[in-house]
């Protein structure tokens, strides 16, 4: 499987909550296992995909790529909303972005020193003065670095498909194999931020997409 | 028979459902359920063995069994058999030892060989099903982590919740251990064997589960620790004397059996149903609970027929009419009834700790210690990543503040040493009706703390300086002071300036930060008493 590493590169707070209050904050963070704070796959996913489809509507599809032919990249690459019998999308997301290992090396007692309370409250729009019972404390992190895998593992849909349909969809799992990377880095640049309050100026961020590896060269990893 | 033992270690969290329903929160199932990896197998083999693939995947010939989890002793764990009972009110049947949790046998009974507990007047004491545990052959018992996450789907475009789209999981946490048996019949084509080893050995990724494409299940790391058919399982032991007609099953996985006359799923099945001699199902001894659930296929995105099944964990005992053979106990240690390529049917027969009035556990003979890798740790960065620089500069900052905050916490302690010595002072100084240093003068010396924190020739010079010194005890001109700062008590030191003195001339280095942390202290604490008078 051909893979490509996502660098999210934060620059402000960022609240990737979980719908849960805590006994410090009335809204906690999403964390990883060793207690950092971490971004969900399908959040990123979710990101990726909305970039793409205005990529898309807006003409940005690679030129080999027949959308009245072929079909929406966006919908191959990430699969049909809401339809849970359709085939799944060709990517294949990580669970969970974490910080970066040199930063996971410190251990679990560093993890803290990476979120922070932010306290807001609601202003009135009559008095300009704070609302009652406004006032709230949220959990966010610091601005730091994100990161994980993406991979193109395509359905065995050929297997399925009546024969007549097979060579047409071979060839159009292979164009997407060859375009599949600079499509998403032209995603990625569409994502000006990550999780909660983003209209709010939290998670502000410069996502990048690395080049293409095969899974040779990333094998010492899954073994 | 040819078998591979595998060890898999989740390494991220994985949903493995109980049922494919999605509504309310289907339990997840305490294992990994062996048509998982067989769908992992498929995908990489079946367009390749043409019209060897039903052979390989359907026939039952190969059976990918469930990856049990592991216990505290590293022996795999099955749903706990249900004849075993503990006292309703003490219970006491799961006792926590060190390690992990073990089977009491003095406090849980057989009820296939007794009636249950008694007081010591023989009076019949009320017991109640070991239920939900997952049990090992040496008693030990698995404490599977789980967990439980709510969701919503986010509108496309709107970025808004979408209606009737909030829904929770329950899941297995990543960093636990399961052990898979995968294992062919001895006639099983061996060029289709070694395929499937070396998909077991080559490293590809393995997702497992629901969701495993953007948030569950996003990797297992695995290793075949064992091959060959010497692999001893639990399931080959059992405790039966020759020429029994007593068999008694422990069910370790769901029981998919049909009448062979008309197909219809058997949930009270005689011996005939398994294949063994003529004989009855003895009720009294059996301990059955049944479920039904329809399993989805992820290849061909559609519902499988519903499958009538006696849950894992039920007890079958049979009399048979005639004496249980070796090769009956050889026929059953394939697996039983349908679904048996995907862990289903498989059954303990006569099991050693199902064979007395108390579990019976021989923890030398049975075990299965399987050593479980450490954990992985999360997955690294490419080599040549251009953020490099940056994450490590991100953990020197870390390593940094965590500096700053140790030290903040040593300051804070000395501070409060050095607050009982000024403290004795002050309170002399109301003793003796004396005024104390007020809050504009306290706020003099905190500014000239702040201002000199850095500097400690600056700070002494700026609180005890001849010059200009706030606390000074003598003018330039050698003349005396007197002020609230020189004042004396009977006390050691016998002023503010000398206990300040004493501080400066200890010359630690972050002497005006102490001084900060006490004055801020003894000045919040004075202006608490003003409010109150």
């Amino acid at each position: 499987m051909d893979r490509v590493f996502v660098s999210i590169d934060t620059s402000t707070y960022w609240m990737h909550a979980t719908g849960g209050g805590g006994e410090d904050y009335d809204s906690v963070i999403f964390r990883d296992h060793s207690g950092f704070p971490a971004l969900k796959g399908r959040h990123v996913r979710g990101l990726l995909r909305e970039a793409a489809r205005r990529l898309e509507s807006w003409g940005h599809v690679p030129q080999d790529w027949d959308p009245g032919k072929m079909g929406s990249l966006t919908k191959w690459l990430f699969g049909k909303r809401g339809d849970r019998l359709a085939p799944p999308g060709i990517l294949d997301f990580p669970t969970v972005f974490h910080m970066p290992e040199p930063v996971l090396s410190l251990g679990e007692e560093y993890a803290p020193l990476f979120s922070t309370g932010i306290a807001s409250t609601r202003i009135e729009y009559e008095t300009g003065s704070a609302k009652d019972q406004s006032l709230r404390n949220m959990e966010a992190a610091v601005p730091g670095l994100l990161g994980g895998w993406i991979g193109f593992d395509p359905p065995d849909r050929l297997a399925l498909a009546h024969e007549e349909e097979r060579e047409e969809l071979q060839k159009t799992i292979d164009e997407a194999r060859k375009i599949w990377v600079d499509f998403l880095q032209q995603a990625a640049l569409e994502v000006r931020a990550i999780g909660g309050k983003r209209t709010r100026g939290f998670g502000r961020c410069l996502m990048q997409i690395g080049d293409q590896m095969t899974q040779t060269a990333i094998e010492g990893e899954t073994a | 028979m040819k078998r591979l033992l595998v060890v898999i270690e989740l390494t991220a969290d994985a949903i493995f459902p109980e049922s494919v329903a999605t509504a309310g929160v289907p339990s997840v199932l305490p294992f990994i359920p062996g048509r998982t990896l067989l769908g992992w197998t498929a995908s990489a083999l079946y367009r390749d063995l043409d019209d060897k693939a039903w052979e390989t995947f359907h026939s039952g010939r190969v059976r990918f069994g469930h990856g049990w989890p592991l216990t505290h002793s590293h022996q795999m764990a099955f749903p706990g058999p249900q004849c075993w009972f503990e006292k309703k009110r003490e219970k006491g049947g799961v006792t926590k030892e060190e390690e992990g949790l073990t089977i009491n046998p003095q406090d849980v009974r057989n009820l296939q060989h007794c009636e249950g507990f008694e007081t010591e007047e023989k009076k019949p004491v009320q017991a109640e099903a070991l239920k939900n545990i997952q049990l090992a052959a040496d008693g030990s018992i698995a404490q599977l982590k789980r967990g439980y996450r709510m969701m919503t789907a986010v509108k496309e475009g709107t970025r808004q919740k979408e209606n009737s789209a909030l829904f929770g999981h329950e899941f297995l946490r990543s960093s636990q251990h399961f052990a898979v048996i995968i294992e062919a019949d001895d006639g099983f084509d061996t060029d289709i064997w070694e395929k499937i080893r070396a998909r077991f050995h080559s490293g590809a990724p393995m997702k497992l589960g629901q969701s495993r494409k953007s948030e569950y299940g996003g990797g297992c790391r695995y290793k075949v620790v064992a091959e060959g058919s010497g692999v001893a399982v639990p399931w080959d032991h059992n405790g039966t004397p020759h020429n029994t007609n007593e068999l008694t099953l422990w069910c370790l996985s769901d029981l998919a059996l049909t009448d062979p006359q008309t197909g219809a799923p058997v949930l009270t099945p005689g011996p005939r149903h398994l294949g063994l001699p003529d004989g009855e199902l003895v009720v009294e001894k059996s301990f059955v609970s049944t479920r039904r659930y329809s399993l989805f296929n992820g290849f061909a995105r559609c519902h499988e027929s519903e499958l009538n099944v006696i849950a894992a964990g039920s007890i079958l005992h049979f009399k048979l009419d005639a004496p249980l053979s070796d090769d009956d106990l050889s026929h059953l240690s394939f697996g039983i009834g349908m679904g048996r390529e995907m862990g289903l049917g498989r059954v303990w027969p006569n099991p050693p700790c199902l064979m007395g009035k108390k579990p019976i556990f021989d923890k030398g003979v049975h075990s299965l210690a399987i050593q479980p890798e450490p954990a992985a740790t999360a997955m690294s960065q490419p080599d040549d990543w251009p953020l490099k620089n940056k994450a490590a500069a991100l953990k020197v900052w870390a390593e940094a503040k965590r500096q700053e905050i140790e030290q903040g916490e040593a300051r804070e302690s000395i501070a409060k040493k050095w607050r009982e010595k000024l403290d004795s002072i002050l309170q002399l100084f109301g003793r003796l009706g004396l005024e104390p240093p007020s809050l504009s003068q306290w706020a003099v010396v905190r500014q000239a703390c702040e201002r000199h924190k850095a500097s400690h020739a600056n700070l002494n010079e700026a609180l005890l300086g001849r010059g200009a010194g706030i606390c000074r005890t003598h003018d330039q001109n050698d003349s005396e002071r007197h002020t609230v700062w020189t004042e004396k008590v009977p006390h050691d030191p016998p002023s503010i300036t000398d206990w300040l003195q004493k501080k400066i001339e200890a010359k630690r280095e972050d002497t005006g930060a102490i001084l900060l942390l006490v004055i801020n202290d003894v000045m919040r604490e004075q202006k608490q008493q003003e409010s109150y008078t």
